[in-house]
């Protein structure tokens, strides 16, 4: 099959032309800008629908929710040495390009600071099903995995969290009613299945920030 | 609308799985049309008798380069959401050096294999057996080779950072080198033809 000669010189010049213009603009993309609706988000924070509690996410992992995906804000030494069944350990900056907008996405850090602003960051680029873990890792650790109970505790909450203390591999702890709250230390070293790494870009050149 | 559509959640995974079907099978169309069905023109290129595979290639690269370029510049392709596979320098040295071992012995590349096979070509349909038996080598021995897999990385490594060169003077850079390419290659084939 012949090729028109005068079609593949068009061809040619306007890749040429392309080309040349792409050098005078320089980038392929400027960066993201984003519209944010910030009464819709103070509307969200203000209705706590920002936001899972600990025994709310570990109801959901033991349920088997289908679409949910948890993310693990904190270092890579924190992620290996202790982390929520299941979890990616995705940093800041890799959020975007790690996730997709059709999951239920739950973002944690140790304490909360960072998965807050996560949920900001991913709201304002649209992610429909996103929270934070109220609390972060410690929270998780002292409410599920390694709870206190008080004495004025009802029977049904009680035999609740048992249950899902033992399903995450932790244990119960009683608290006298003149003992001051504490977070109990962790006993055991890791309460997550030991899972393969996934493999994470280190960074993205062209990161677009809102 | 905005791509890479998967991304933003557009369709969803079974869409997805259909439009790489109905894509494959125009990107297997498009190759035997090009005549790379065929062994022996496929090898031919490496002993510069045709040129068609690698000008069909570069073609492609730079009409995806420009493509790319142009479209995340419009905002119709966020570019910060497609992510291409890490580098790792020296197992991708090992692996593109047998991949051309296998390429000039054989004729075929795992794309060329399969249009060979659907259009009748016996050696096709053993290279297919050959690249389904390696995946499957591959991955029952991949934790002997996970570390030499790992080795070198370089993640995400894109030329414009590499040279630190503005990446629309690297899209300049790499169309003329095509264009030189293309003409050079023209050149070659028609002394070749004439000896």
């Amino acid at each position: 099959m012949q090729t028109n000669p005068q079609f593949i010189r068009v061809l040619a010049a306007s890749a040429f032309v392309l080309a040349i213009a792409a050098a005078i603009v320089g980038l392929p993309s400027t960066k993201s800008r984003v519209t944010i609706d910030t009464h819709e988000l103070a509307r969200i924070v203000e209705a706590e629908e920002d936001h899972v509690d600990a025994i709310e996410l570990a109801e959901w992992i033991k349920a088997g929710k289908s679409d949910l995906t948890i993310v693990d804000l904190r270092s890579r030494a924190g992620f290996d040495s202790t982390r929520i069944p299941g979890a990616l350990n995705v940093s800041l900056r890799q959020l975007d390009s790690a996730l997709r907008k059709t999951q239920t996405i739950v973002l944690y850090s140790e304490g909360g600071v960072h998965s807050a602003q996560a949920w900001f960051l991913l709201k304002a680029l649209g992610y429909p099903k996103v929270f934070f873990l109220k609390g972060g890792m410690k929270e998780w650790e002292s409410e599920v995995v390694y709870p206190m109970f008080d004495a004025g505790l009802s029977s049904e909450e009680r035999t609740q969290r048992t249950e899902l203390s033992k399903f995450f591999g932790g244990e119960v702890g009683e608290r006298r009613s003149n003992e001051a709250k504490k977070i109990p230390a962790p006993r055991k070293k890791s309460v997550a299945p030991k899972q393969k790494p996934e493999q994470q870009p280190e960074r993205d050149p062209f990161r677009q920030v809102c | 609308m905005n791509a890479p559509f998967f991304k933003y959640g557009l369709f969803g995974a079974e869409t997805n799985l259909v439009m790489a079907l109905v894509i494959g099978i125009g990107f297997g169309f498009f190759l035997e049309r090009a005549g790379f069905g065929s062994g022996m023109k496929l090898a031919a290129q490496f002993y510069f008798r045709d040129l068609a595979v690698f000008k069909v290639m570069f073609t492609a690269i730079v009409t995806a380069m420009l493509g790319v370029f142009w479209l995340s510049y419009f905002g119709l392709l966020d570019l910060s959401l497609v992510t291409p596979p890490p580098t790792y320098v020296i197992p991708q040295l090992v692996g593109g050096l047998i991949f051309g071992v296998g390429f000039v012995m054989g004729g075929y590349c795992p794309g060329t294999s399969c249009v060979a096979t659907i259009t009748g070509k016996r050696d096709g349909l053993v290279h297919i057996a050959g690249m389904i038996g390696g995946i499957v080598l591959f991955g029952e021995l991949f934790p002997f080779f996970e570390s030499f897999y790992t080795l070198t990385p370089l993640p995400q490594a894109n030329l414009s950072d590499v040279l630190s060169i503005p990446y629309g003077t690297l899209v300049l850079i790499v169309t003329l080198a095509a264009l030189a390419a293309f003409v050079g290659a023209e050149k070659i084939e028609s002394r070749l033809r004439a000896d």
